[in-house]
């Protein structure tokens, strides 16, 4: 037993020696360390081939053992081989400097958090977003559900089937993901999140996996078959009357994005109905307008159109309708929609206005000098005699409140109509069916683009998905063109959408990422952002400047001397505020002890119109411990290169002066073991 | 060997002029030194007319003559004469490859192709071309890089465009009315030729009634008439070739546009310095040439123990200095007009500017040490640095195409900190110091190679600083080597290069002399051996720990300016390398014998990754830290 035992202890011994116990491995222990930090830094290819960014690969876990090892071979070495003494304790000071900073870096790394913060001004920011991690958001029909952070989504490299990676998706978080809404609890008052299906009642578990991933690419449409398509949808083209030049473009009632098509003219918009839905949409256009006239004992309902005349009865009174403005911004400041008339009755002639479910009209007075051609505005109706009351009758909701032409382009199981529904001063009309229909989107001056709209069935618009090759793309937006393909489930059905990043999810709107659920049309939104964090504290911006130089102008330049952004930080819990600006190499610290737990930096601006800034936020685990440990080190590399030799020429001196007393002890001269060792400092 | 070595100085600092064309009559009678020296407001800096021409003019041709005439000559013939120049080729495409994109154009016969390929130039009326504009947003949306150099050569293009149809009236030369902050911009004449009274007179006469009258520069208007005028009549000149003329009306503008506002516009000195600064390559090259010099004479005193040799290398190396501080100096100077204020306008902020800060503390340092320690192996390294910074920061533009900061500019406000001073001064130094011993390095490895039969018995330990002496007194016979009997102080030498007589300091030195040619071969190579790496030691040290206090320094600050002091970005991420190779070489002489010669190869290492990381980074890596 006793053999074996020495025969262990003989090689553990060895080994140590050759390991911890060595310089030598110490050193091959900092070479590898710089090959590791020179591939991560200087060939983004190894990092990228592994996923990681620079947090993560450095994070890793070969570098924080290589760390460990090293203070364990330095603590080993430093103590076995230095003796504790005045001369050496530079050498010890540089030595315990650097466990420290180990240390102090692996607690640094392992809390650390950071991320962007975007305030409008005028505006409190409760929450940052995390640099590195990203989730999905998603809204139903606009109420905002519970994010999923997303970790294991790939980060540079394209995942998904056509680079036959699927198998990379095949994550937990990524997989049967469930939007879940958050509502109070009555009995307790706190929000808990419940599965959304069973919340608003829809007739299947509703799930989404993530399919796809791209890290650079943009999204566009693109028309495929569809052989289940419960609607068609509809092709135009149009010709472009300033150069000619023709285009394809699709629209699609299913699609809650894709339903409109704006042109600088006018907006086409698609809807699908049942058959028998379909005329009595189309007749409604010619009701949309109900006047109910009342002359003395004479009452009479009329549905009338803009540009129409209709006479009372005998009563000699003559009604045309001049105009229709669904969007008038009233005096009391309400937008409402406003028609106008001109009245001739046997004694005079005036223009009135109604606005539907108000009583009193408002009469314009005609040929007033200076009044204007309008009319002169008059405080009581001109006519006592004529009550007119007006309401809309637009059960289909045809008059949008927005200016500018619209035409609808319906379809039904076999048919398509064109509804134009002008501004102004025409009337609403059915202008042609067919199973194509050709029409002009006009304006006066002979402008007039010249569309097409043919039915296409057994179709449908899908995102198409498309990867920016990597010499189109631009590094300072990276991230912002990641897109995601996700697979919203519900029971049979399952839809693909192509999902875009946006930077600012709660900031900013959000597009595309949109699909409409079967049956019942409800939309979910899905957006890839970065994870919403919470701020520790409220930051409002009351104010943003941009600095110039002399000489410069934010319009003509992008070199500034200064960013400032005015904010106000407010403590959560104890409701304390104060003022601070943030700008250039000025953070601003705030929370934890000594208020410096926490840091506030410009990071960037709106150039502008100083609207808005971005701030870095960040936590400072450790920082205390790092600064220690580097002041260690300096200390202790200036008493080793620079003290210790005056320290040691002075124990000499000593030495050589109690020679000198104690005459015959001649061997007290001479210099001491330690003094004669290979000494790393030669200076005088 | 003196006469190589005269060529050598010769081609170094001789300035080949270009200007031997002779040009006709008008061109050489012209004078525009008074023009020269005036204030321009460009690109949020104040230069003078000479600068602003040089830089204009490079933009668009990539020189900075045109038809040996200088830049101001060409850039005002051009606002003058348009039309002789709308079809010459003088836009450079400074892209190569973009140059072939242009060989796929079919307006242009084969020969042009192949023109355009050899000479890179086209015309403003050729640019303009539909069918070149169309070719040019094809290529220009291709790819990212392709996107960049389109660029580059529209502002070129629209630089020239814009010469082509504006004269003096249009530059921003009129000083704001006011020392007032915050009216800051400079007017052009057409801005402010309202508060002239004739002026708004005879424009209302031709029909323009809406003249702004700008009243602040009503108490003006005499002085701004006067140069109207004079500007007007320059322009007529010019047209009808009178010399004269121009001569004339450049001297009155020159004499009445400062008046305007005295306070606010640059002062005669300094505006003259800039364009003497200029015209002297921004003094890198002169110290160049010096610091050459010097280098050689270190070298040969270190191989021959020459005094002679060696003082002379100090007095240049001092000479040289002194050049260098001048031109740090005067950058300060210059740059401080733009800023408003000395403390931020020290000129660090650049790759060309830093570079030339390094090898200031460089040479400093190595000064300093060579007057210490004398052994003409510090002197050779501090020259050395000091040669081939300043050589490289003057070099760099025209071997590598592209702009490293030379000319005074703006930079980034965060730059604008006091963390300058802190952060980029120390390790800048560091950078210098591993420069040095580089040289060091190398230095022991070829005198190792050369004297290897001789020495390679000796124990490695012997070649390196543990076996070296402190000073020369260990060469003369009975000398102790540790006694210091012969120490030469900083002030016998500062004296010596001074000229002034050290007689018994020439004895001493001629008594080293004699005793160190008296002994063995081996012991004299042995000893050159350990000295160097005695010197290269001091010189890692410094820069070791410099460099440590840098890298920290510049974690604070990235602290306090991005919210977090590490971000492993790729410059600092390298900096760290470095610093760990000169860690390794501090250790490795624990444990090996051959401690020399791990150093020197070590510290050949150590430059090269510096290298990489002080300037292959901002070109190769992306970062927050692309600065400098």
């Amino acid at each position: 037993m006793d053999g074996n035992s020495t025969l262990i202890l003989r090689f553990l011994s060895k080994l140590y020696r050759c390991t911890l116990g060595s310089v030598l491995f110490g050193i091959v222990l900092m070479v590898l360390m710089a090959i590791y930090i020179a591939l991560g830094s200087g060939v983004p290819a190894v990092r990228e081939y592994f996923e990681m960014n620079e947090h993560q690969f450095f994070t890793a876990w070969p570098l924080a053992v290589l760390s460990l090892v090293l203070v364990l071979n330095l603590s080993a070495v430093t103590i076995e081989r230095i003796p504790f003494t005045p001369p050496r304790y530079g050498v010890w000071m540089i030595h315990s400097g650097i466990i420290v900073l180990v240390f102090g870096m692996m607690l640094y790394f392992k809390y650390k958090t950071e991320g962007m913060t975007f305030i409008r001004v005028g505006q409190t920011s409760s929450r940052y977003y995390d640099l590195n991690e990203r989730s999905l958001y998603m809204r139903f029909n606009g109420i905002q559900l519970k994010h999923q952070p997303l970790p294991s989504l790939p980060r540079f490299k394209p995942a998904g089937p056509e680079w036959g990676n699927a198998a990379r998706l095949d994550r937990k978080e990524l997989r049967n993901i469930e939007p879940m809404v958050y509502l109070p609890d009555q009995a307790t008052g706190q929000y808990l999140a419940s599965p959304v299906w069973r919340q608003f009642q829809l007739p299947d578990k509703l799930e989404i996996d993530i399919v796809a991933f791209h890290p650079y690419a943009t999204i566009t449409s693109r028309v495929i078959d569809a052989p289940d398509a419960t609607a068609p949808i509809i092709r135009l083209d149009v010709i472009d009357p300033h150069d000619d030049q023709p285009s394809t473009h699709h629209v699609s009632w299913t699609d809650p994005r894709r339903r409109w098509l704006g042109t600088p003219v006018g907006l086409i918009e698609h809807r699908h109905l049942p058959d028998d839905h379909l005329q009595p949409l189309l007749e409604s256009a010619a009701h949309l307008h109900r006047l109910t006239v009342t002359i003395g004992e004479v009452s009479q309902t009329l549905d009338v159109q803009v540009g129409g005349t209709y006479a009372i009865g005998d009563t000699g009174y003559e009604l045309t309708i001049e105009e229709f403005d669904p969007a008038f911004p009233a005096t009391d400041g309400q937008i409402v929609p406003l028609l106008t008339m001109m009245v001739k009755s046997p004694q005079m002639q005036f223009r009135r206005q109604v606005i539907p479910g108000r009583p009193n009209p408002t009469d314009w007075k005609l040929g007033v000098e200076g009044a204007g051609p309008f009319g002169q505005r008059q405080t009581k109706p001109l006519d006592a005699n004529l009550v007119t009351s007006y309401s809309l009758n637009d059960p289909h909701g045809l008059l949008l409140p927005r200016q500018g032409d619209h035409y609808l382009l319906v379809t039904s199981e076999r048919r398509l109509a064109l509804l134009s529904l002008p501004a102004k001063d025409k009337p609403a009309s059915r202008i042609a069916e067919g199973a194509q229909i050709e029409f002009a989107l006009g304006d006066e001056h002979g402008h007039a683009y010249q569309v097409t709209a043919s039915r296409l069935d057994r179709a449908a618009l899908a995102d198409h998905v498309q990867p920016v090759p990597p010499e189109l793309r631009r590094s300072d937006q990276a991230g912002i063109f990641q897109v995601l393909v996700a697979r919203v489930r519900m029971g049979d059905w399952s839809q693909e959408v192509a999902v875009p990043f946006q930077e600012w999810i709660f900031e900013n709107e959000w597009t595309g990422g949109q699909v409409r659920l079967p049956q019942t049309g409800d939309v979910l939104q899905l957006q890839l952002g970065n994870t919403s964090l919470q701020m520790p504290a409220l930051v409002t911006l009351e104010k943003f400047e941009l600095v110039n130089y002399p000489g410069g102008t934010p319009q003509t330049t992008n070199l500034f001397r200064d960013f400032k952004s005015t904010i106000t930080i407010t403590d959560r819990e104890t409701g304390e505020s104060r003022q601070a600006v943030v700008h250039m190499n000025n953070p601003v610290y705030f929370g934890g002890l000594g208020d410096s737990e926490w840091t506030l930096f410009q990071a960037r601006f709106d150039r502008e119109n100083q609207s808005f800034t971005v701030l870095g936020v960040g936590n400072r685990p450790g920082v205390w411990v790092m600064t220690a440990g580097c002041t260690l080190m300096v200390i202790g590399l200036l008493w080793a290169f620079y003290l210790k030799p005056v320290i040691i020429q002075r124990m000499k001196e000593r030495a050589l002066k109690q020679a000198a007393q104690r005459r015959p002890k001649a061997d007290a001269a001479t210099p001491t073991a330690e003094d004669q060792e290979p000494a790393v400092s030669a200076s005088s | 060997m003196l006469q190589r070595f005269a060529i050598i100085f010769a081609l170094l600092v001789a300035i080949v002029p270009a200007y031997s064309q002779e040009t006709d009559d008008f061109a050489q009678q012209v004078d525009l030194t008074p023009l020269r020296t005036l204030t321009i407001q460009h690109a949020q800096t104040l230069k003078t007319l000479d600068t602003y021409a040089r830089q204009t003019l490079n933009q668009i041709t990539g020189k900075s003559t045109l038809d040996g005439h200088d830049a101001l000559y060409s850039v005002l013939d051009i606002t003058f004469q348009p039309q002789a120049y709308l079809h010459r080729n003088l836009i450079r495409i400074k892209n190569a490859t973009l140059r072939h994109d242009f060989q796929e154009l079919d307006i242009i016969d084969a020969e042009e192709k192949a023109r355009i390929l050899k000479e890179g130039t086209i015309s403003l009326h050729f640019f303009l071309q539909p069918q070149v504009q169309e070719m040019l947003s094809r290529v220009q949306s291709s790819a990212v890089h392709k996107f960049d150099a389109v660029n580059e050569l529209r502002m070129a293009a629209m630089t020239m465009q814009e010469l082509l149809s504006i004269d003096m009236r249009d530059w921003p030369m009129i000083a704001p009315p006011t020392a007032d902050p915050s009216d800051h911009l400079w007017r052009r004449m057409n801005q402010v030729a309202g508060a002239i009274p004739e002026f708004r007179a005879s424009a209302a006469a031709v029909g323009l009634a809406n003249v702004p009258e700008v009243p602040e520069y009503a108490h003006r208007a005499d002085l701004l008439k006067q140069v109207l005028q004079s500007m007007v009549d320059l322009r007529v000149g010019w047209m009808r070739r009178n010399a004269q003329q121009v001569n004339d009306n450049a001297v009155r503008v020159a004499e009445v546009l400062p008046q305007i506002n005295p306070e606010v516009y640059p002062s005669f000195a300094r505006r003259k310095t800039e364009v003497l600064y200029n015209r002297l390559f921004k003094l890198t090259l002169p110290g160049a040439a010096l610091y050459f010099v010097a280098f050689v004479c270190f070298l040969m005193a270190a191989r021959s123990r020459v005094t002679g040799l060696r003082l002379w290398g100090l007095r240049l190396l001092v000479v040289g200095f002194v050049v260098h501080t001048l031109g740090i100096a005067v950058r300060w100077w210059l740059v401080e007009k733009s800023v408003g204020n000395w403390f931020e306008s020290i000129p660090i902020k650049n790759q060309f500017e830093s570079v030339l800060f390094s090898a200031w503390f460089g040479a400093l340092l190595g000064l300093i040490l060579e007057l210490r320690k004398g052994r003409s192996i510090f002197g050779a390294a501090a020259s050395f640095v000091g040669w081939l910074s300043l050589t490289a920061i003057f070099a760099a533009p025209y071997v590598f195409k592209r702009e490293i900061g030379g000319e005074i500019g703006q930079v980034s406000g965060v730059l604008m900190s006091y963390w300058l001073y802190l952060h980029v001064t120390t390790v800048t130094a560091s950078y210098a110091l591993i420069a040095m011993s580089f040289l060091l390095g190398v230095w022991w490895l070829v005198v190792y190679f050369r004297e290897h039969r001789t020495v390679s018995r000796l124990p490695a330990r012997q070649l390196s600083a543990d076996a070296a002496e402190r000073d020369e007194s260990a060469y003369l016979p009975g000398g102790s080597g540790r006694a210091g009997a012969l120490s030469l102080s900083a002030w016998q030498m500062l004296a010596m290069a001074l000229f002034i007589p050290q007689p018994k300091v020439r004895e001493k030195l001629a008594a080293v002399r004699t005793a160190r040619a008296a002994q063995p071969a081996q012991e004299r190579a042995r000893t050159q051996l350990a000295t160097l790496d005695l010197c290269n030691l001091v010189v890692l040290q410094l820069a070791f720990w410099v460099l440590g206090v840098g890298i920290i320094l510049g974690a604070v600050w990235a602290d306090q300016s991005w919210g977090r002091p590490w971000g492993w970005d790729p410059k600092e991420t390298f900096a760290l390398v470095t610093w760990i190779v000169y860690l390794v070489i501090v250790h490795v002489r624990f444990i090996t014998p051959e401690k020399a010669w791990w150093t020197s190869v070590l510290s050949i290492v150590g430059f090269f990754i510096m290298l990489f990381n002080w300037i292959g980074v901002n070109f190769f890596l992306v970062g927050l830290h692309s600065y400098a």
